[in-house]
């Protein structure tokens, strides 16, 4: 089968500004760390950049899922989702303004609340791992876009 | 987007300076008579014009020395953007002012229109009329109309106020009024917001006449009185502030005297966040209730109704940005009790202490986990608890498409016991642990995917190994621990229980295969699958009440996701028992949404309650969606049906009528608010476009609860207002 070990994968820039609405938002930080791993100089400035990845909104939601017999709430949905941007100082989109959406089925349980407490955060933490996964995912295939 | 170039409306065409003697006036007419500097009288097919103004007319004497005016015979009056019609008007040039008996008019920005018995010019921007009608309805089909004994029309403060009001929709006359004010654009202003008119199982009929007063531009108040009819007047409060170093909102609904329980029923609630200087933040959330059934017999929304535990929290955080981070919190609740289904009360944190460091050392990394709590409770034992949990890890390959990750901790623990020990636990007990862990994975890209070149597909095997010895943990309390649901993030974590009372022993290997489909353009993940099992090589004798499983293998655990396209998406995971050859979970669901403002979600949840959940059965039906449907019509809908309990959990269905100037919202709604009690109700709200402000509507909880959810004909401003229902 065609199938080989993922080679080198380089980011296809070299300097980032991340525009954040909170730069100490865990998120923020997260992104920072992975981005720096990956190889990229963080500017201080979104002028001194080659490119600038706007987080435009970070909502982590909580809706209920399942609604037991008894008016309890048996499940929620965890939500995380990051709207996002990627252009470079002639304002060109390398990404065009996009939303990622991250869910977990949370099982509750009204009798264990501090557990299910620490739970969610661990969750939370989990869905941020893998958003910052997929944002930097989604930064390996920018390009300059055709303008419109 | 932040970068276009957007066009600012503007209340007129030209941003007139103020007319001056100077300001050219220009009369056309098939006959002019004038006496020079005196006056001039036209006759037939009159125009006169001048910078913002015109005054079309049958017949106009205008005098020069007092700039008065007079018009006869099919008056077309216009002014900035307004049209004013009638039989004659009397104008002063200089002053501004005029009368117009018998008038019919038209402000030009919004459409407004109507007629009266007379009107009063009193200024460009500023109109009285006398027995007057008002509507935004257009001109041939006035579905609704306002009369007022008087109405003023102030475009400079955009206010409309009318005294001796009928409004009548439809041609019923139905709402009554000595005065009233109304916006006459779409800015953010104090008034009345659309009345809700309702009933339900628990209140009986009811109305709701939500007031919002706009205090200052980061400040503003919603007072929602309700009147029930079984249970009397229900003052819903909001108190919404917003400053740059600190926000919150302030919430108080008092029902003074419940004429069916003959108490006074209240709710207080306050959300308040502070930034404070040295980079710490405050933040406080407290919830008071005067009885446990307020929710249930008060609240129209699932959301509330279904609380159990109010949160009465403080919290005191510390983060510069850096390597550390710490935190203070004092945590209790108010635990809201179904006499039918007691819960045990939480314990109360009272305080709870953490602080957390990541350092990079080398390319590894150094982690401190540390946390102290004083864990209180009025019946349970009371106990202080201090978990230290240092770990290093370094990654011996890590490169894109292999990494291998060892970690090595060292976990302790130790408790000093406190009031209510009934069981007699040791005063003071400790509990220190290794922890050892490995994770390691592969990455496999296949470039030319073989039945679709426009994607990558993936493999990535991965395997997580932990060791953590047994230690007897029998004699420990159980503060705020549970059994950690069994889930993809679950098994490649240490410990099998959340919380820090039981440390669970392991000797264990989780291995997972994790397959995605990728966008070769966008990077999009498309599709994804994994599978996975964790095998033991011990049986766990680390308990809490109910004994884990004894076999060493665990649960397989497989999960879909695919999102073929923008339309389509589905979500499936299943948890599969080997030993006892079934099914412990299984869910499926898929969303449909061809475009924003049309969603449908089916879902089908199962899930054996064989955890420490004895009553949690889930076997349920989900189908929720949003959309558009015959004509003018929308629709949201919600059920929740429980297959094991034949019963309908939730049934919500909303509808919304808009029509041009008018928009009617309905919401039926039944679920369960406890064990032997559903709350029952319709709701119906009339909103007049442009008289009655864009507010809360009933329907909204409803539609933010249905997934993939998205606003559709929001006026810009109504997102900035609060949610009365939730």
């Amino acid at each position: 089968c065609g199938f080989h070990l993922r080679g080198q994968a380089k980011l296809p820039f070299e300097t980032l500004y991340l525009q954040v609405p909170n730069e100490y938002s865990p998120l923020a930080q997260e992104l920072r760390n992975s981005l720096v791993s990956n190889g990229i100089k963080l500017a201080k400035k979104s002028g001194e950049a080659q490119v600038v990845l706007q987080i435009v909104r970070e909502l982590p939601e909580k809706k209920i899922l399942t609604l037991g017999g008894s008016g309890r709430v048996l499940e929620y949905q965890l939500l995380y989702s990051v709207s996002l941007r990627l252009y470079d100082q002639q304002q060109n989109d390398w990404l065009p303004a996009q939303e990622i959406v991250i869910h977990r089925d949370f099982p509750w349980d009204d009798t264990q609340v501090l557990a299910k407490q620490q739970e969610e955060v661990l969750l939370n933490e989990n869905m941020r791992s893998d958003l910052v996964q997929q944002i930097i995912r989604r930064l390996s295939f920018a390009k300059l876009r055709a303008q419109e | 987007d932040e970068h276009a170039f957007v066009l600012k409306p503007t209340r007129s065409l030209l941003d007139l300076p103020k007319p001056t003697q100077a300001t050219p006036l220009f009369m056309y007419a098939d006959q002019i008579k004038g006496v020079k500097d005196s006056q001039f009288e036209a006759t037939g097919h009159v125009e006169m014009r001048r910078l913002g103004q015109r005054v079309w007319a049958d017949y106009l004497l205008y005098l020069q020395q007092s700039q008065e005016l007079h018009a006869t015979g099919s008056i077309r009056f216009d002014q900035n953007r307004n049209t004013l019609l009638g039989p004659e008007l009397h104008l002063n040039l200089k002053t501004g002012t005029g009368d117009m008996p018998h008038p019919r008019y038209n402000l030009g920005e919004t459409n407004a229109h109507g007629q009266a018995e007379s009107l009063h010019i009193a200024s460009r921007e500023n109109y009285t009329l006398s027995n007057a009608t008002y509507t935004t309805c257009s001109a041939d089909k006035e579905d609704w109309i306002l009369k007022a004994g008087t109405l003023n029309i102030n475009q400079g403060t955009q206010i409309g106020e009318a005294r001796d009001v009928t409004i009548s929709w439809l041609g019923v006359p139905f709402l009554y009024s000595p005065w009233m004010d109304f916006p006459l654009n779409s800015q953010r202003k104090s008034g009345f917001l659309g009345p809700v008119f309702g009933a339900t199982t628990k209140g009986g009929s009811e109305l709701t006449v939500p007031y919002y007063w706009n205090i200052a531009p980061n400040m503003d108040a919603t007072l929602a009185p309700r009147v029930m009819q079984k249970r009397g007047i229900l003052l819903n409060n909001e108190f919404r502030y917003l400053q740059p170093s600190y926000t919150g909102e302030v919430r108080l609904n008092v029902l003074p005297s419940d004429m069916l329980t003959k108490t006074s029923r209240t709710y207080f609630g306050l959300k308040h966040q502070q930034t404070l200087p040295a980079n710490l933040l405050g933040a406080i959330n407290y919830n008071y209730v005067s009885d446990d059934s307020y929710f249930r017999d008060l609240s129209d929304s699932i959301n509330s109704a279904s609380q159990i535990n109010l949160l009465r929290e403080g919290v005191l955080s510390y983060n510069d940005g850096g390597w550390w981070n710490a935190q203070m919190r004092v945590q209790r609740f108010q635990t809201l009790q179904d006499p039918a289904a007691l819960v045990v009360v939480p314990y109360h944190r009272t305080p709870q202490i953490s602080l957390n460091a990541l350092h990079p050392i080398a390319t590894g990394t150094f982690k401190f986990n540390s946390e102290f709590v004083d864990f209180s409770h009025p019946t349970a034992v009371n106990g202080q608890r201090v978990v230290l949990y240092p770990s290093i890890s370094y990654p011996l390959i890590s490169s894109p498409g292999v990494f291998v990750t060892p970690k090595i901790g060292f976990h302790s623990t130790t408790y000093s016991m406190g009031a209510n020990n009934a069981a007699q636990l040791p005063a003071n007990q400790t509990r220190s642990l290794p922890i050892i862990s490995l994770d390691s994975g592969l990455f496999f890209d296949q470039e030319t995917s073989l039945w679709n070149p426009n994607y990558i597909q993936t493999l990535e095997p991965r395997a997580y190994f932990v060791h953590i010895p047994y230690r007897d943990q029998s004699r420990l309390p159980v503060f705020d621990t549970a059994q950690a649901g069994f889930n993809f993030d679950q098994i490649f974590s240490e410990n099998r229980f959340i919380g820090s009372d039981r440390v669970g022993d392991a000797n264990q290997v989780t291995t997972a295969l994790t397959s995605r489909l990728l966008d070769r353009e966008s990077g999009e993940e498309r599709m994804r699958f994994i599978l996975g099992q964790r095998f033991s090589s011990i049986s766990p004798k680390v308990n809490l009440t109910i004994p884990t499983g004894t076999t060493n293998k665990s649960d397989i655990l497989l999960g879909f996701s695919a999102r073929a396209s923008r339309t389509w998406s589905m979500d499936s995971l299943l948890q599969y028992n080997p030993s006892l050859a079934r099914n412990e979970l299984f869910n499926a669901s898929a969303r449909y949404q061809p475009e924003p403002g049309k969603v449908l979600n089916f879902g089908y949840r199962f899930m054996r309650n064989t955890l420490n959940i004895p009553n949690n059965f889930i076997d349920h039906i989900n189908v929720s969606a949003q959309w558009p449907l015959y004509g003018r019509w929308g629709s949201v809908v919600r059920t929740n049906f429980s297959l094991h309990e034949n019963r309908l959990v939730e049934g919500l269905a909303g509808l919304e009528y808009n029509q041009d100037c008018w928009t009617i919202r309905m919401v039926a709604q039944r679920f369960a608010v406890s064990t032997a009690q559903a709350s029952t109700g319709f709701f119906l709200q009339l909103e007049l476009n442009g008289l009655v402000k864009v507010g809360p509507d009933p329907l909204q909880t409803l539609r933010q609860s249905i997934p993939g959810y998205t606003k559709t004909n929001q006026p810009p401003n109504s997102a900035s207002l609060p949610n009365l229902y939730d």
